[in-house]
């Protein structure tokens, strides 16, 4: 499940920034996933709607 | 046989209840007053994922200040109106470096490692203390200041490395927090630490939990080529100037009259909204 994204400088705060602003649920995990690792399944040619 | 157990502050000698008590102060005056200046960075930091996280880390300091003035209250008698509202500003028993407003974002990164790590450093020299009422919140407190060092470490690295003027700044910025913060753990031979050590309500000896946090901060900031006055010897990293220990105040753990700003805690203590604060007495 997406439920937002961060735009951070380095790996080590894109991880506090996904805490601080997605933390207001008990999540059993919390992932962050760079932009151009993810491979769009549906719209494999447009922006994703998170943006750049 | 296990080591004893307070349950209840009623339970401590007079020295070790004093000391439980300035030491649970100390941090709850440093943790309202990292509070105040991490909220004031929910604006005008230089990412809004920074503003958030800077607003987080405010309401976590808060929510930690709560539950130690909970703990000041039912084992010491303290009031929280009283703890925030009727001291006397030289009675703060903060670090130094959080009593005036932060001038620039270096300041900010500077206090989340050095002032917010050291406090990091003593909560976790807390855990499984003798003192059951503290032994039983601080781990949670743990958990959420990891988030916090990682916030500082995240913004260390970045502005070590970004350009000579951000480096630059972390390096003032670093010194100016790092003294102070030293200072604010005063000299491990005082009779109050030996005092928490020898009641078991610290897990290692003070001069053990200030060496950590100068072993993992010296060698950090090293390894960012930041040039912090520490250097390493043997293993240990210690300070390269020196601090007179001599006129320190164990009540308010500084070597100088020093104190908060008192502009700062106007607007900490909500003063010009005093006729709102409803069901509270004057």
């Amino acid at each position: 499940m997406h439920v937002g994204s961060v735009n951070a400088p380095n790996d080590e705060l894109a991880k506090v920034y996904a805490w601080t602003a997605y933390d207001e649920e008990k999540w059993v995990e919390m992932c962050v996933v760079r932009r151009n690792e993810i491979i769009p399944v549906l719209n494999p040619d447009n922006k994703p709607i998170w943006g750049n | 046989m296990s080591a004893p157990t307070f349950s209840s502050a009623k339970d401590l000698s007079d020295d070790c209840r004093d000391a439980v008590r300035a030491l649970l102060l100390a941090i709850a005056d440093t943790k309202m007053l990292l509070g105040f200046h991490y909220g004031e960075r929910t604006f005008g930091a230089p990412a809004l994922e920074a503003c958030i996280a800077a607003c987080s880390m405010s309401q976590d300091e808060f929510g930690h200040l709560r539950l130690l003035h909970a703990c000041l209250t039912t084992q010491f008698g303290d009031s929280p109106d009283a703890l925030i509202e009727k001291r006397a500003l030289h009675e703060f028993a903060n670090v130094a470096c959080l009593d005036r407003p932060l001038v620039k974002w270096a300041d900010f990164v500077a206090i989340n490692l050095f002032t917010d790590g050291a406090l990091t450093v003593i909560l976790s020299g807390l855990q499984k203390s003798a003192f059951e009422p503290v032994a039983n919140f601080v781990g949670k407190m743990v958990e959420e200041e990891k988030h916090h060092l990682r916030n500082a470490q995240g913004w260390f690295r970045t502005l070590a490395t970004y350009n000579s003027q951000t480096k630059t700044a972390l390096e003032e910025a670093s010194r100016w927090a790092l003294s102070p913060t030293l200072e604010w753990f005063g000299p491990s031979n005082h009779a109050m630490m030996k005092t928490l050590e020898r009641y078991g309500i610290v897990n290692a000896s003070w001069e053990e939990l200030r060496q950590r946090f100068l072993d993992w901060t010296g060698a950090f900031a090293h390894e960012q080529k930041i040039s912090l006055e520490l250097e390493q010897k043997n293993i240990h990293w210690t300070p390269t100037f020196p601090i007179d220990f001599s006129k320190w105040n164990a009540a308010n753990r500084r070597c100088t009259p020093a104190q908060p700003d008192e502009k700062l805690l106007y607007h900490l203590r909500g003063s010009k909204n005093a006729i709102f604060k409803l069901g509270e007495h004057n």
